[in-house]
């Protein structure tokens, strides 16, 4: 894993997005490629080798989950940390969330200026 | 020695307009039971209340005739009357003088313990009223008739069809009145009875009475045979012709705790026919000492429906207001931290206040996520051993950083050794960190909060103390109520939802403790959570079991 992570954002909230972007690049020091929905990141993925997928849950056409699915099945990413974002926090969402293949689940809102140490934090635990 | 007086009214009376006057002996009116007719001349007093209850002045006329002519007869009459009717005689007022035998039988006193008392000393409380009306008739020279309770020496209630006749001398003065009663307590408790097995019959929710061995119908209502669709034809049918899930020694099993008398009732829930009921299920002996089921079944399929939708729709309000506030707290926080450039110092303080604020909107969408998960019972208490010695340790750590934002420390007591109960940790967290938060909000900066741990008899209390500005007694009552604070000023000055103590009431109940509060203004404020013994808690934990092994 190279010492600058690289990060497939993927959310179809724009300002989400712009937020992330700012928090992971220039407070994270990490590299961010991003997607505003499923399908996009599924072209975005074909000359990428993201360290860490960062993907929304809650999207129309193609839910998180499903896109995590699709990204499974390409060889290059089917060991690739996935941490799922999400606004629907309650407790039995979070579980159902880990058992589709996430190592962790980020609630929003969550702290810019603390969100690359968390993603750092749980893809090195 | 006779005196003659008259009975009827004063006024007109459709009944006894026509009052007719009688000789009665002295000694007739001092043994109203009076069995025998002493010369055909004078009537017994029983006689003549019969009489009178059996038809007014006529009918009496009638009688005297029958009994000049055949004695015999109105001895057999007097005979049946006294053994049906109870009479009583009172004065002017209202005093018992006389009484018949049936009336002893009936209330189970002495004739002494009735003589000379207040009529209305029969009458319950309730009743109390109809003997206003009563005297006020016989004031008003008014027969009263109607149904009236009065009471036995044991208590028991006994119904009476009761006509009251006010009684004149020939001067017309209201010398008595006479009292001639049926009791018809029998027939009101078969009314009673028929009245409740009516209600029962037409509950909307489905009645099944069942044999407690061979599980035969013995008693259906009418939800339940519009379900079966078997009308009457029900006796032959068993709950495994109702529901096809039906496991006959699996239900045996789930009974065993009614059966044994260990729980009054078990309730839970089964699906059939796409169906969701709820069972309420009793075991009880009937009279003839067999024993039965009682299954109350309710059909909650709309009403898991409604829990449900209602769930979605906290859960994706919760979605929508956390969505944009992550852009906003998120935006304000990249600002404020100086990665977008230098701020002007009036600048910071105002976005300063934005980043707060959108931090509570955040903490009031996750207390009201919270309570709604109590309120929908979905946020279940996962029981389990903890030290809560450790878990104020960890909690204390945990509010550290916020306690030194506000100057303030913290100091354990009673944390040294282990303290184990059975508790839900994560609850139990919530509560500390609600009530230390708080604490740390109201305390004066250089103070410590101070929690401790002690066991008041089989009970574990943990006290949250502050030496701040304390609670006005006036606001002490709502304190735990959703949305309070002392007053707007703290609301805004401190930041808090005005749902944390809410949260921490309703934790501490479900663990069946309480909280409660000792404050003073200017003294300081002491939180006190009162946690059931380990003892007790694991027999809430043995009763889950019995009711979860019964679902």
């Amino acid at each position: 894993m190279a010492d600058q992570l690289t990060v497939l954002h993927v959310d179809d909230d724009d300002d989400i997005r712009e937020i992330t972007l700012l928090a992971l690049e220039a407070v994270g020091g990490m590299t961010v490629v991003q997607a505003s929905s499923g399908a996009a990141a599924l072209v975005s993925v074909e000359n990428l080798q993201p360290d860490v997928l960062l993907l929304d849950v809650m999207m129309p056409e193609m839910s998180g989950v499903e896109l995590l699915s699709q990204l499974r099945n390409i060889p290059k990413l089917q060991e690739t940390p996935c941490i799922f974002m999400t606004a629907r926090v309650q407790a039995n969402e979070i579980s159902g969330l880990k058992e589709h293949g996430a190592v962790d689940v980020i609630e929003k809102p969550f702290d810019p200026m603390t969100l690359a140490d968390r993603i750092r934090a749980i893809i090195t635990a | 020695m006779s005196r003659k007086i008259s009975l009827g009214v004063r006024r007109a009376s459709s009944l006894l307009s026509t009052a007719a006057s009688f000789v009665v002996p002295s000694a007739a009116l001092a043994a109203p039971d009076l069995t025998a007719l002493s010369s055909g001349t004078y009537f017994s007093l029983g006689l003549v209340t019969s009489a009178l209850f059996c038809g007014g002045m006529g009918y009496v006329m009638h009688l005297r005739a029958v009994a000049e002519a055949r004695c015999s007869d109105a001895e057999n009459q007097l005979k049946a009357f006294n053994q049906h009717t109870i009479v009583s005689v009172t004065d002017r007022n209202a005093r018992i003088t006389e009484v018949n035998e049936r009336f002893l039988e009936t209330f189970g006193y002495s004739r002494d313990e009735v003589i000379g008392q207040q009529a209305n000393a029969f009458y319950p409380d309730k009743e109390q009223h109809q003997f206003k009306l009563i005297r006020q008739a016989m004031n008003d020279g008014i027969p009263w008739t109607g149904e009236l309770q009065l009471r036995a020496k044991s208590g028991r209630p006994i119904w009476t069809q009761t006509t009251v006749f006010p009684v004149y001398s020939d001067a017309g003065e209201h010398v008595s009145s006479i009292s001639t009663r049926t009791d018809i307590t029998a027939v009101k408790q078969m009314q009673s009875e028929q009245d409740m097995r009516a209600a029962l019959h037409m509950l909307r929710d489905q009645v099944y009475v069942f044999d407690a061995e061979t599980l035969h119908y013995t008693y259906m209502n009418k939800a339940a045979m519009d379900r079966s669709g078997w009308g009457d034809d029900y006796k032959d049918k068993t709950p495994a012709d109702s529901v096809a899930e039906f496991d006959r020694s699996r239900f045996f099993e789930r009974a065993k705790p009614l059966i044994k008398g260990r729980l009054p009732q078990l309730t839970y829930v089964i699906e059939t026919d796409g169906t969701s009921f709820e069972i309420n299920l009793q075991h009880i002996i009937n009279v003839d000492g067999r024993a039965q089921f009682v299954a109350f079944a309710n059909d909650i399929s709309k009403r898991l429906a409604q829990e449900k939708a209602k769930d979605e729709f906290v859960s994706t309000v919760s979605h929508e207001l956390r969505s944009p506030l992550t852009s906003i707290k998120g935006g304000l926080g990249l600002v404020l931290s100086g990665a977008t450039g230098e701020l002007s110092d009036k600048s910071r303080s105002l976005l300063e206040i934005a980043h707060r604020n959108s931090d509570r909107l955040v903490l009031i969408i996750n207390d009201i996520l919270d309570l709604q998960k109590f309120s929908s019972g979905q946020n279940q208490l996962n029981l389990a051993k903890t030290d809560l010695s450790v878990l104020i340790k960890d909690a204390a750590a945990a509010n550290e950083a916020y306690c030194t934002q506000y100057q303030v420390g913290i100091r354990l007591v009673g944390t040294d050794e282990p303290h184990v109960v059975e508790c839900d940790a994560d609850k139990i967290f919530q509560i500390l960190n609600n009530l230390m938060s708080n604490a740390a909000k109201f305390s004066i900066p250089g103070d410590d909060i101070v929690v401790s741990l002690a066991t008041d008899g089989p009970d574990t209390l943990i006290a949250v103390r502050d030496y701040g500005v304390g609670i006005p007694a006036e606001a002490q009552a709502t304190i735990f109520d959703r949305f309070t604070q002392v007053s707007g000023q703290d609301r805004k000055s401190k930041g808090g939802t005005g749902l944390g103590l809410n949260i921490v009431k309703v934790i501490a109940e479900r663990h069946g403790g309480k909280v409660t509060l000792e404050s003073a203004e200017g003294a300081g404020s002491t939180f006190v959570v009162r946690l059931p013994s380990r003892h007790s808690a694991q027999g809430r934990v043995q009763d889950a079991e019995i009711l979860d092994a019964a679902q």
